[in-house]
Formats: C-alpha cells, sequence, structure tokens
C-alpha cells in the first residue's frame, strides 16, 4: 500500500497548500488576471450601484434630481474618472484573453499585455484630462 | 461532484462570457463616450427620458443591461467556483447573485420600458 | 565564487515545523544546481533529500521552487541566479511535503491518469505503422515533449486555489491525445476535461508557460481544446 493510500497519511506529510502563493514569482500574465479580477469586482458593485441610482428615474423628475445631485459631488466626479481606468484596464485586457483564447494569440500575450498597458495608461490620462475639464465648467 | 450552475459544466459560461464581453466592449466604451467626452449627454431627467422614448435607445439600453449583469454576476460566478469549496455556501451564493441578478434586471425593465409608451 | 544557498528542511520524524537552513560554499558559475546540491548532500550535510535521477532534464525529477519560480534543478545555472542573494531553494508548491525537497507527487499522477495518459486504438493494425501527415505531426509536436515533473501545475493559481483543478499538466497531456489523429477515444477525452475541474478553471494566467521546462506553450493548447470542447457541443 503506498503511502498515499494509508490512512496515516494525513500525518505522515506536511500540508503547505494556501489558497494563494504570495511568494511566488510574478509574472506579467499573473499580473494581467489578478487586475483583471480586481477590476471585474469593482466594476460588477458599480453596476449594481448604477442601475439602483439611475431607477430613479421611474419615480419622476423629483425623486431623480434629488439622486443625481447626491452623486453629482466632487468626490464622486472624481471616483467617475477612477471608474473609466478600471472600464478601459477590464475592456482592453478582456480583449486580450478573447485574443489569447479564440485567436491564439497565447504566443503574444506578452506584447498583448503591454499593448494593453499603454492604452490604459493613453485613454485613462486622456479620458481623465476631458472629465477634469467638464468637472470645472 | 460539485454544485454548478444549471447543471453544466462551464462551457456555456465561457463562451458567453466572451461574446457578452465583445458586445460590452463596444457598447459601454460608446455610452461612457456619449456620457462624458462629447458633451451630447447632459445628465438631466428630460433629457434621458427623450432618448428613452425612442425604441432603438430603448432596446439597446435593455440588452446592455441584460448582457451587463450576466457578465458580471457570471463572472463573480467563476470566481466564487475557484475559491468557495464548500458546497452549502457555493449553493448561498449562487442563490444570492440569481436573486441579485433577477432583481435588479426588474429595477432596469420597470425603469427602461414605460417611457414613451403612453 | 562564493553563494549561499537557502534550503527547506523539513523532516517529519524531528521537526514540527518546517524552517530554512543556509550554506554557503564556492562555486563555478558554470555548475547547474543540482550539482551543487550533490555538493552539499555528499560533503557538508548528508541529512538532505531531494529527488534526482538522469541530471538531463528528460527525467522530471528535481522540480522544485528556486528563487520562487518552478524549474529542474538540473537545467538552472548557478550564473542565471542572484548570488548577491541567499537562493531560495523550497519543494514545489501546493504539493505535499515528505522530506525536506521531496514532494507527494500522487494526486499529480491521480489527475495524469484521468486523462488516459496513453493511445487508444481499435481500429485493425494495418498492418505497418499508423500514418501521419507533416500537419497532423506539427499539432502534437511539442505536446508530446512533457516529461510530467509537475512543475507547471505547481505554479497555477487555479490549483492553488482548488487541488482537485486537473491542472495544465493534465490538460496538455489531454490536448496530445484528443488532437493526436490516430486515437479514436476523442469523445470521451473530451467529455473528461469538459468539467468544472477541468479545463473552465483555466484564466489564461500563463505562470504554467513560464515554469515549464520544456518551453512548451500550455496555455495555448489548453485554449485550443477549450474551442473543440465548445464547438463540438455547438
Amino acid at each position: 500500500m503506498s503511502l498515499y493510500m494509508s490512512p496515516k497519511y494525513k500525518e505522515q506529510v506536511l500540508d503547505r497548500k494556501r489558497w494563494f502563493e504570495w511568494d511566488y514569482k510574478w509574472f506579467w500574465g499573473s499580473f494581467a488576471w489578478v487586475l483583471h479580477r480586481l477590476s471585474g469586482w469593482a466594476l460588477v458593485f458599480y453596476l449594481l450601484l448604477h442601475i439602483w441610482v439611475i431607477h430613479h428615474l421611474s419615480r419622476g423628475p423629483a425623486a431623480f434630481d434629488q439622486v443625481m445631485q447626491a452623486v453629482g459631488t466632487p468626490l464622486f466626479k472624481v471616483l467617475e474618472i477612477g471608474l473609466w481606468g478600471v472600464i478601459v484596464y477590464h475592456a482592453f485586457n478582456g480583449m486580450r484573453v478573447i485574443i489569447v483564447d479564440f485567436w491564439h494569440g497565447s504566443k503574444y500575450q506578452k506584447q498583448l499585455f503591454f499593448i494593453v498597458l499603454f492604452l490604459f495608461v493613453v485613454l485613462w490620462v486622456g479620458g481623465g484630462i476631458i472629465m477634469a475639464l467638464h468637472m470645472i465648467h | 461532484m460539485s454544485f454548478k450552475s444549471s447543471g453544466n459544466s462551464g462551457a456555456f459560461a465561457w463562451f458567453y462570457q466572451r461574446i457578452t464581453g465583445i458586445f460590452l466592449f463596444v457598447i459601454l466604451l460608446l455610452h461612457f463616450t456619449i456620457m462624458h467626452f462629447t458633451g451630447t449627454g447632459e445628465i438631466t431627467y428630460e433629457n434621458i427620458v427623450g432618448r428613452l422614448s425612442d425604441p432603438y435607445w430603448k432596446m439597446l439600453d435593455l440588452s446592455f443591461v441584460v448582457f451587463a449583469l450576466y457578465h458580471g454576476l457570471n463572472g463573480i460566478w467563476m470566481a466564487i467556483q475557484d475559491y468557495v469549496r464548500s458546497e452549502g455556501w457555493r449553493a448561498v451564493i449562487y442563490t444570492i447573485l440569481v436573486l441579485v441578478g433577477v432583481f435588479l434586471f426588474f429595477l432596469a425593465a420597470v425603469t427602461l420600458i414605460p417611457f414613451g409608451l403612453k | 565564487m562564493k553563494a549561499t544557498f537557502k534550503i527547506f528542511r523539513y523532516d517529519p520524524d524531528k521537526d514540527k515545523k518546517p524552517y530554512y537552513k543556509e550554506y554557503t560554499l564556492d562555486v563555478e558559475p558554470n555548475t547547474v544546481l543540482l550539482d551543487v546540491l550533490n555538493d552539499i548532500k555528499w560533503h557538508y550535510d548528508g541529512t538532505l533529500t531531494f529527488r534526482r535521477s538522469c541530471a538531463h532534464a528528460i527525467c522530471g525529477s528535481c522540480g522544485m521552487t528556486i528563487n520562487g519560480k518552478n524549474r529542474l534543478a538540473c537545467q538552472t545555472l548557478i550564473k542565471d541566479l542572484d548570488t548577491s542573494k541567499p537562493i531560495k531553494i523550497e519543494p514545489l508548491k501546493s504539493y505535499p511535503v515528505i522530506k525536506d525537497l521531496v514532494v507527494d507527487m500522487n494526486k499529480f499522477y491521480e489527475k495524469m491518469f484521468k486523462v488516459k495518459p496513453y493511445l487508444v486504438n481499435d481500429n485493425p493494425p494495418p498492418g505497418r505503422e499508423f500514418l501521419q501527415t507533416p500537419e497532423e505531426q506539427k499539432l502534437i509536436d511539442e505536446a508530446y515533449s512533457c516529461i510530467w515533473c509537475g512543475c507547471c501545475t505547481s505554479s497555477c493559481p487555479s490549483f492553488w486555489a482548488d487541488d482537485d483543478y486537473l491542472g495544465p499538466a493534465a490538460l496538455l497531456k489531454a490536448y496530445r491525445f484528443i488532437f493526436d489523429t490516430r486515437d479514436t477515444l476523442t469523445e470521451e477525452r473530451l467529455r473528461i476535461v469538459n468539467d468544472a475541474d477541468g479545463v473552465w478553471r483555466c484564466h489564461v494566467i500563463f505562470n504554467c508557460v513560464e515554469a515549464c521546462p520544456k518551453e512548451i506553450n500550455i496555455t495555448e493548447y489548453i485554449s485550443r481544446l477549450k474551442l473543440k470542447v465548445v464547438t463540438s457541443k455547438l
């Protein structure tokens, strides 16, 4: 009988399994994946909030204006610029995943990730400036 | 055997996560551009109601909500399947996700559909 | 050249907890790490335990986590490691440890056998070899150079989270037979990988590709498997 089958197995081996190996080396692909997951969670919570806010439309103009005033403060405007960054990252990295899965892009996954990062920075900064200008006006 | 969504292996979830992703890529970036960049999307009650009276906008917005909810909640379900091993917790979380999805779709539908139908 | 090796130690008969022990010795930059481990075992500390056999990157015995990355000790040169700090050597992540650098690979093998890692063809033998065109051969050319070292599966975050996941090595093995034109068990193999703990746990993180000592583009083949499963279902 092998060690694995023996009832004493659990006592004889050291279980090192953790839900995430924090000290494993980080590669570009792991960064891309972790950021994709985190941005995804953030976007879902935003979506829930967004539908809740917009649904006040059905309660007439007064209710809608009131809720829009609550989310029209500078704090929310700044958060919206952050939201734009999260959207851009998740959208373009999502495209990278689709290219890898559907069109044999895995050979170029690192280059694709650099393109994602480049587009993320350019579009976030560009969009952020436009949104900040709208805010000032 | 582990708790699975509607007895499915995950093939459906994997495939439609990508299909809705492509759709959302286009429509979400467009949505954000109209609302925040071009200045055409002044967010006032009249403005939005005017747009929602157009049946095409209404259909687009409704499918947007459906795709976004499916994509978002399915994404969470995928992450949950990775990290939650207990069958009981999985069933609880799955039920919550479905309820949240149905409730928010209901909210969105009662908001979007009535405009312009009077 | 002096270098320090910080090695994971655990003896179930003596130690309650694992610990790291440092060994500092003279090494040549062109030495492979396996020779250094042998040197330590033979001349400094006979109690150090690790697996090794061929020393030529073909048996897959000496897979370990070296400076946080899974690789074979026998094809890692000292000069490719940062010797300014102690070089950290651990048993492969996530697998149970039997002693020092020796891990229990049973669960890994169990999954390899789950995908039936052998050719099945019940057609009457043609009286000669089963012929393939060069194009057909090219599909599986890279995929069958897997040496079962377990480096990829132990590097996969999906496997860390859930060790019921088949893992990159078993999925690569499944690919190798599903896309082999001589194999006739394709349908059953597709059913095996089309499972919540099968191919759908892969989130294209690419840690397996980075870890593979044979430089197999494992993620590419898993993606092809996913497409094959989806298209054969539609």
